[in-house]
């Protein structure tokens, strides 16, 4: 294992009912390295593992065989305190905004790192600090019950909470699932930030092939419980068979690349976002028109 | 199918926390239609729907589906029949432990004889795809698979419309295939009218008609052509357009002569193969 790795499974395997006639196997022998300040996506359908597989990053749940790893430490050994661990990583489950359950934002906000042992001024910075980092207004929205709130809004107060606890590793589980566009976009805005300002490493579940172009360096792409492929976006995304098989499309800017360089333009094929796609087709329209 | 005629609606009537959801909309939807419904949350398409079902009946102004005014309690259950709806949470739908009863449910409810309920599942089972299911335990389904089921459910009522809530926002890539698979085929081979309220543009292109919602009233009304034409107005809207049509728009604005309204990359492509 190379000495960077922030957070490791070694070899890990998973089963769920165990010993029933529902014995399902959702993690087989799975190895996987995330080192400080990445962003990753990890894209699979659903059943094939995701969910288990972030499960097993915070110990909530042990592996059946296998080690995870959090700085070279055995998780589940003696002498690691699981509640540091749980600290170390922060995870936003799926739907978030059900677990609001304080009075107010702010008391939901504070209620992890009370919890740690923060008081007075310092705990008051740590919520206004998230509340910043969110873009969550203070004057606002500190005071309003929770649950007055939108959905977009709840979720952004729930992911609050998380980063209140100042977490290495912040692992989102489908954040963005029954957002509407606006709230969407917003939350995604948030994201790279995260790791380019704070140095928080980042894993997030997907299901959207836009939202990985947008927020994610390096993509894992989980299927029956193994890993398919592990590399860049752009390494993923020449692998259109599997995708496919997966049911996953490349995403209409992606596809359009590929389809010109494959009906004979000379255009780059690592181009994924709006702009980046634009000016590659200016640049070919430009050229053509010189000759 | 619908005749709606200034249609208002408001939550917490009488109360100084009175919501206008609906402000007096106006609109036709025909037999057969397919028709998607965009908005931002909080515009009133799901309180619109509701309406449409007779689950909520209106503050002022009528609703006819069919002829049949919502607010004729004589109607109410007819109406219901009519016009079945799928909301997002596949978990939240589902009432029996085994398939086929959760789908025969409805018509046991309208008292018919044990045959015809027998028929009418087969029959529903059979326009989802789902037959191989029909003795599975619906919790152990996938997301796609639980939301056609609650589709035969509604199919077994006979119904002449569907109307979709954000019913494939919880679901997979594959499961979302799935069940727009299945609608479009209830749509082109039964002529079943298709409402589908979505923040999914691949979906709203699929429809043959989008309806825009805003702040409770219709901001417009086209093809999807029409609609995703008018990028800024959209964009104002706080609503997604097709990746495509933007970058079309984009190329546009920088001097490529593309011509308006193109929505999928197929289309784009082509045009770039003549340009470039």
């Amino acid at each position: 294992m190379s000495d960077t790795a922030l957070l490791s499974l070694d070899h890990v395997c998973y089963v769920y009912m165990e010993g029933t006639p529902f014995d399902t196997k959702a993690l087989d022998d799975v190895s996987l390295e995330i080192r400080k300040g990445e962003v990753v996506c990890l894209i699979g359908s659903t059943g094939s593992g995701k969910t288990t597989l972030i499960q097993h990053f915070n110990g909530l749940l042990k592996p059946k065989a296998g080690k995870v790893l959090l700085n070279g430490d055995d998780i589940h050994g003696r002498s690691v305190d699981l509640r540091k661990v749980r600290r170390t990583v922060g995870l936003l489950f799926q739907y978030p905004e059900h677990q609001l359950f304080e009075e107010t934002v702010y008391l939901d906000i504070a209620f992890g790192p009370k919890n740690a042992g923060l008081a007075g001024e310092e705990l008051d910075e740590r919520v206004r600090e998230s509340m910043a980092l969110l873009g969550i207004s203070f004057e606002k929205f500190a005071h309003r019950s929770p649950f007055s709130l939108s959905g977009g809004e709840m979720r952004q107060v729930a992911l609050a909470g998380i980063l209140a606890m100042r977490p290495e590793i912040l692992i989102l589980d489908e954040p963005t699932s029954g957002l509407d566009p606006e709230s969407r976009r917003s939350l995604l805005r948030r994201i790279r930030p995260f790791q380019e300002t704070m140095g928080i490493t980042v894993i997030m579940v997907s299901h959207s092939m836009q939202e990985l172009v947008q927020v994610a360096q390096r993509v894992v792409v989980i299927h029956k419980g193994r890993i398919a492929a592990d590399g860049t976006v752009k390494e993923i995304f020449e692998r259109t068979e599997l995708l496919q098989s997966l049911g996953f499309e490349l995403p209409p800017l992606a596809r359009l690349m590929a389809d010109l360089k494959e009906a004979g333009f000379s255009n780059r094929t690592d181009a994924f976002t709006l702009p980046a796609v634009r000016d590659e087709i200016l640049r070919l329209f430009r050229a053509s028109k010189n000759h | 199918m619908f005749r709606v005629r200034e249609l208002s609606y408001s939550y917490h009537t009488g109360t100084s926390e009175e919501i206008r959801a609906l402000d007096s909309i106006s609109f036709d939807i025909a037999g057969g239609e397919f028709v998607a419904l965009v908005g931002h949350n909080g515009c009133g398409k799901s309180t619109l729907a509701r309406h449409l079902k007779a689950l909520l009946v209106p503050v002022s102004g009528d609703i006819w589906v069919d002829e049949l005014n919502t607010k004729d309690q004589k109607s109410i259950w007819e109406i219901r029949r009519k016009v079945g709806m799928v909301f997002q949470n596949p978990d939240n739908q589902l009432v029996a432990t085994v398939v086929s009863e959760d789908v025969a449910f409805g018509p046991e409810n309208l008292g018919l004889p044990p045959e015809v309920i027998r028929e009418r599942m087969e029959q529903a089972l059979h326009a989802v795809d789902l037959e191989k299911y029909k003795n599975h335990a619906p919790h152990l389904l996938s997301g796609g698979q639980k939301q056609r089921v609650a589709i035969a459910g509604i199919i077994a009522m006979q119904p002449d419309c569907i109307i979709l809530d954000e019913a494939t926002s919880m679901l997979d890539p594959l499961g979302r295939k799935e069940v727009m698979d299945t609608v479009r085929k209830l749509n082109s081979e039964r002529n079943i009218t298709i409402i589908c309220i979505t923040h999914n543009m691949d979906e709203v292109l699929e429809a043959s008609r989008v309806i825009v919602m805003n702040r409770g009233r219709i901001a417009m009304d086209g093809t999807p052509a029409e609609i995703f034409s008018k990028i800024e107005k959209m964009r104002e809207l706080h609503l997604d357009v097709p990746s495509i049509t933007e970058l079309s728009w984009e190329l546009r604005n920088s001097g490529l002569p593309l011509r308006s309204g193109i929505l999928t990359e197929p289309e784009l492509l082509e045009e770039l193969k003549v340009l470039l």
